[in-house]
């Protein structure tokens, strides 16, 4: 066996045995390389519940999932690891690229930028990921007492958009 | 929800033989204490404490199935 087959085993018994101990049922776990990353599938009657409000479950589950992977594997090498349960980091993607388009229309329209909702890291990246050809925008985190929320606004530059600090 | 907290924590750490954790049961919520060698408790905690949130999300999601709520202590 290779390094990377070792590997997805190995990732599959990890993520296996937490959703076994997590949810006293066997859920299916297919994991396979793209590119560097490392993507697990999930699936399982109790979707729902491993992902948990807002994906949080997902999250940690990707995270402990990272954590003891790290262990497995050589020092100085790193995995990345994407763990998806019943396709719902895909049609986040779609929903938060959408919006983001939405609102970047807005914004060019009026020239008023736009603080979006506090997301986790991942889905910010999205933001900016989908707005990246966006020749008139810029997609900045920002820090706020509700958490990093992405603020979507023309670039230096282009139309004034002063006054436009909004709480929400 | 025991098995799931040793199962983590012992693949956390480097003295996995040291780790032990005990259940408490409450009428509507289990507490589950952990203990572990004194040098192990900053992997278990993590970053900014990123682990041991981990850890808590996730026994909160097995607590979820099994229809009661849960808390992880780490005793020192």
């Amino acid at each position: 066996m290779n390094e990377r087959q070792k590997l997805l085993t190995t990732v599959q018994q990890i993520v296996g045995t937490l959703a076994k101990l997590i949810l006293h049922e066997d859920a299916s776990i297919i994991p396979q390389f793209e590119d560097e990353t490392l993507k697990v599938e999930v699936e399982s009657k109790e979707s729902a519940l491993l992902i948990g409000k807002e994906g949080k479950v997902l999250e940690s589950l990707q995270y402990i999932t990272q954590r003891i992977a790290q262990r497995n594997i050589p020092e100085g090498q790193i995995v990345r690891i994407i763990i998806d349960i019943a396709g719902y980091r895909t049609r986040k993607e779609e929903e938060i690229s959408k919006l983001a388009k939405e609102i970047a229309e807005r914004v060019s329209k009026s020239g008023q930028s736009v603080l979006m909702q506090p997301m986790g890291s991942w889905e910010r990246r999205i933001v900016h990921m989908a707005l990246k050809d966006e020749a008139k925008l810029v997609t900045e985190s920002e820090d706020t007492i509700k958490g990093r929320q992405v603020r979507i606004k023309l670039k230096e530059g282009g139309q004034s958009s002063s006054g436009n600090e909004q709480p929400d | 929800m025991k098995e799931f907290i040793e199962y983590v924590v012992k693949a956390l750490v480097d003295h996995p033989e040291e780790v032990s954790v005990t259940q408490i049961d409450g009428e509507k919520t289990v507490i589950f204490e952990l203990r572990c060698n004194e040098g192990d408790i900053g992997k278990v905690i993590g970053k900014q404490g990123r682990t041991i949130k981990s850890i808590r999300t996730l026994l909160g999601a097995a607590a979820a199935k099994a229809g009661v709520r849960a808390m992880l202590e780490i005793v020192e």
